[in-house]
């Protein structure tokens, strides 16, 4: 691959930000896992604008179907030369710019595997997509409809110890319940930010 | 399984769901973005299989109105923000910039 040094990123990237942001149009950088790395060291300023790191990776099917099922739009068909990281083990970078190694999962949820070498010869599809995404549309309602239960909920309770006038009076039991509120509160959020990167 | 460096043509491989998913979600994200900026990165570490996906997005939003167009980066890059600002189209127009060169010779 070309060498991206970090010096290139810092210059192109961090430095000259604002420019790209001029631009008024969206911009997809589109990159191998090793250059995405160094952009992510490189240019920290510019890799904190992202709205979402996209990944695509592939995986094998059973011996002989790569044709499409399911009502699939079949975009193409590709012959892939080199390597290509493919089932359990991963090593890239996440979503803050940080090095991941080892068998986990990536920011899209993929698992990942071994480097493979040789030729893949596969076929892009695009799996039912509505399915997909009325799935993350499910989600994320669900999610929001806790939310706001839960803030409901911390109202009632804070109305609650409001009607206390001296603090000592409150209840323990409210205010561990105010607590537990508070944190599932955050963890809705959180999850609802992250699914924003495939909501956005 | 193959065995690292084994060699060969392995046919019968095609994108995780998970790919599948995000590439949606990509689609969503330029429609949103539309005559905005916004900045995403998507890693993919073939070049031949980049090119699939740009076509399957621009599939998806061609028929919206939204083009997307090339910029090859290359090493001799040097002044990223002017070829981009060259680029002819306003805001219905998004701009993916992608290695030319294969990444894993």
């Amino acid at each position: 691959m070309p060498s991206i040094a970090p010096e290139w990123a810092q210059a192109q990237l961090n430095e000259g930000r604002g420019l790209y942001q001029d631009l008024g149009r969206p911009l997809v950088f589109w990159l191998p896992e090793d250059a995405l790395r160094r952009v992510a060291r490189g240019a920290p300023d510019f890799w904190a604008w992202r709205s979402g790191v996209y990944e695509f990776a592939l995986q094998p099917v059973a011996s002989g179907r790569i044709d499409s099922g399911g009502g699939a739009m079949i975009l193409g068909d590709f012959v892939v030369e080199g390597d290509y990281v493919g089932g359990d083990k991963h090593t890239g970078v996440d979503q803050h710019g940080q090095e991941i190694q080892g068998p986990q999962t990536n920011v899209a949820g993929d698992v990942h595997g071994p480097v493979l070498s040789g030729k893949f010869q596969g076929r892009v599809e695009v799996g039912n997509g509505e399915q997909a995404a009325a799935r993350h549309e499910r989600e994320v309602a669900s999610l929001r409809r806790q939310l706001t239960e839960a803030r409901e909920n911390l109202d009632l309770i804070r109305d609650r110890k409001a009607q206390y006038v001296m603090e000592v009076d409150i209840p323990l039991q409210l205010t561990k319940r105010e607590r537990r509120l508070e944190q599932q509160i955050a963890n809705l959020e959180a999850r609802l930010a992250a699914s924003r990167k495939c909501d956005w | 399984m193959a065995k690292p460096g084994s060699g060969g043509v392995r046919t019968g491989w095609s994108l995780t769901p998970g790919s599948q998913e995000d590439l949606q979600a990509l689609a969503r994200m330029l429609r949103r973005a539309r005559g905005v900026f916004a900045l995403a990165f998507a890693r993919c570490d073939a070049v031949e299989l980049r090119g699939l996906l740009v076509k399957a997005l621009e599939g998806m939003l061609l028929p919206e109105g939204l083009t997307i167009h090339a910029v090859e980066l290359t090493a001799r890059t040097r002044d990223l923000p002017g070829v981009l600002a060259a680029q002819e189209g306003g805001g219905d127009r998004c701009l993916y910039m992608g290695w030319r060169e294969p990444c894993r010779p």
